[in-house]
């Protein structure tokens, strides 16, 4: 569990480095309220929250459909470690694709109170590296309350991220925290590489 | 044409150099001798006796030559080398190997490495323990007097620690002094920023898992100190982690950059030094008037801690190591060592001299036990 919470820290500052000025003017624009940021920010993280809840679920039942007690269920994880974490390295370390937010498909919503939910779901379900990382951890738990813990524990490491979000726009030195963040990103995927390895190497021995 | 036109002033004067020398020399002398000039053997007696020379002959020449860099890398170097070689001959003659176990875990028998700092400071404050399986208050290198002697270093160095108090900075500041011209010239200062992110995580998985992860599973120095034995898959990959990290960043990269690249690319700790440079005593500065923007001293600088916008800022940045190199380099004499406080061109030599006599202090500390203790035992070796 404390791993995903990790997962979830550290990838999660590449989040906010890449969506975090999608969400500002969300959060901050013209004259809203504290009250009004407050309220936002809960239902943004709380429909992330539910998406994850959810994620958790379906990531269980994925895991039991998939390899359940099989016995080459070491070497399927450690594959998906080993391609997913690659995969983050890859994200984190690509500098020259300009990665754009998938929230800004959000910005043709009237209803106001949606805005907040929509952006909790779609920033949730962006299936980044990170997230796919997340969902083989989870599968790969023996129940499916432990499934789900994993997805919240990923939740809070990424939650941590966007509690500060309204004062985003006030960062000097953006430009450094992202790169850092990047770095941050590809070494969590370095730790997910090892692990891939390492679970097929016991596996073997 | 050395230092014709430096802005303080070498002082190529013996007598004055001699004088600016002295404190240096009592205050070795009474550190290292602890105040007591009997020694158990000759061995002993000519290892503090040269070391003593060793130390004092640098910090003169840094003086009379008007040179920082040159002589403080010399000894930073040597004590890089006699501190692995001591530290690894003690491990031999306590524990029989280089390599601990379990039980020396336990029994908290693993000596203090000031790299594991940065994981210490959140699970002391949050559990009131130290993560670290050292003593706290014994043996060589004991806990308490390694932290206090590190946090008084970065108050007054900032980010000098460094390039003047850290063990293992010789290593690969010696690599990469060892080929003229660099084989690989253009280095994206990007991975100047990648010591940061090492830092973060290392902080958050050693406060939730409560093991100095960095120490643990990445440390390139361990393989010129000690490491976990070889006992199972898991350890092997450790090791193998250990050697191929010294061998790469430590080793090849320096050679082929001219760079620093463990401390420019890895060190956790080298990064939370940087951010003490924001509050520490002594800064380096740029005089932009007499600058003449031939960028010589970014091209120099080990440690990619100036670029062509820190230069017209007339400062260098946040991840300088007060090393002296840029300052030894510039023909204009626009960089100096600068107490906070005061601009560019204002009590140049107070400044030098100052920030050299502490920094050079603070190695003498670190490097002359090590110093000593390795020159003793290739004396015995020898004179029996
Ligand atoms: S070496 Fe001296 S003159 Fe050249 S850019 Fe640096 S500060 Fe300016
Ligand atoms: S800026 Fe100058 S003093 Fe600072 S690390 Fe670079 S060469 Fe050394």
């Amino acid at each position: 569990m404390t791993e995903s919470f990790i997962l979830g820290l550290t990838t999660g500052s590449a989040c906010l480095a890449t969506c975090g000025m999608t969400l500002v003017p969300y959060f901050v624009s013209g004259n809203t309220s504290s009250k009004r940021v407050s309220a936002g920010l809960s239902l943004f993280l709380l429909s992330r929250l539910l998406v994850y809840i959810i994620l958790g679920a379906v990531a269980w039942y994925l895991g039991q459909a998939l390899f359940g007690e099989s016995t080459f269920r070491p070497y399927i994880l450690g594959t998906f470690y080993i391609i997913f974490s690659v995969l983050l390295i890859v994200y984190a370390i690509d500098k020259g694709k300009k990665r754009g937010c998938p929230l800004s498909i959000t910005s043709g919503i009237e209803k106001k109170f949606l805005i907040p939910v929509s952006l909790g779901i779609i920033s949730s379900l962006s299936f980044c590296p990170a997230m796919l990382i997340a969902v083989t951890n989870s599968a790969s738990q023996n129940n499916i309350t432990a499934s789900i813990l994993v997805f919240v524990m990923f939740f809070t490491g990424t939650s941590v991220w966007f509690m500060p979000l309204p004062l985003l726009s006030m960062i000097k030195n953006r430009q450094i925290i992202k790169t850092i963040a990047m770095f941050a990103t590809a070494i969590a995927g370095a730790i997910y590489l090892f692990r891939g390895v390492t679970t097929i190497i016991k596996s073997i021995l | 044409m050395d230092n014709i036109l430096n802005n303080y002033k070498a002082t190529r004067n013996i007598w004055r150099s001699i004088l600016y020398s002295l404190p240096m020399l009592l205050i070795t002398l009474v550190l290292m001798s602890g105040g007591d000039l009997n020694f158990k053997g000759h061995a002993e007696l000519y290892a503090f006796t040269i070391t003593f020379i060793f130390l004092n002959t640098c910090f003169f020449l840094m003086h009379y030559k008007g040179k920082t860099d040159l002589y403080r890398s010399v000894v930073f170097i040597v004590f890089a080398i006699f501190l692995s070689f001591s530290f690894i001959t003690n491990m031999f003659e306590y524990r029989g190997a280089m390599t601990f176990n379990q039980a020396d875990i336990i029994e908290c028998n693993v000596p203090f490495c000031h790299l594991v700092i940065p994981m210490m400071i959140v699970p002391a404050a949050l559990t009131e323990s130290i993560i670290f399986p050292g003593s706290i208050l014994n043996g060589f290198a004991n806990i308490s007097t390694m932290l206090v002697l590190w946090g008084v270093a970065t108050i007054v160095m900032g980010r000098g620690f460094c390039s003047w108090g850290c063990f293992y900075g010789g290593w690969d500041d010696g690599f990469s002094r060892l080929i003229k011209k660099p084989v690989i010239k253009r280095i994206d200062t990007i991975w100047r920023w990648m010591p940061f992110a090492v830092l973060f995580v290392v902080v958050i998985s050693a406060s939730l898992t409560l093991v100095p992860t960095y120490c643990d599973w990445i440390c390139p120095f361990k393989a010129v100190t000690e490491f976990e034995a070889v006992t199972s898959a898991e350890s092997a990959i450790k090791a193998v982690i250990f050697f191929s990290l010294f061998a790469m960043l430590v080793i090849i990269l320096p050679l082929l950059t001219k760079k620093r690249t463990q401390c420019t690319s890895l060190c956790p700790l080298g990064a939370l030094n940087s951010l003490s440079n924001k509050i520490s005593a002594f800064t380096v500065k740029i005089d932009t008037k007499r600058c003449t923007m031939c960028m010589k001293c970014v091209k120099t600088c080990k440690l990619s801690a100036l670029t062509p916008d820190d230069v017209k800022a007339g400062r260098a940045s946040l991840l300088c190591s007060k090393c002296g190199q840029c300052i030894d380099t510039c023909r204009q004499g626009a960089i100096q060592f600068s107490i906070r406080g005061f601009e560019a061109g204002k009590l140049i030599d107070l400044s030098r001299n100052l920030f050299i006599f502490i920094s050079f202090l603070f190695m003498a500390i670190f490097a002359s036990g090590s110093i000593q203790n390795g020159l003793s035992k290739i004396l015995t070796l020898i004179i029996n």
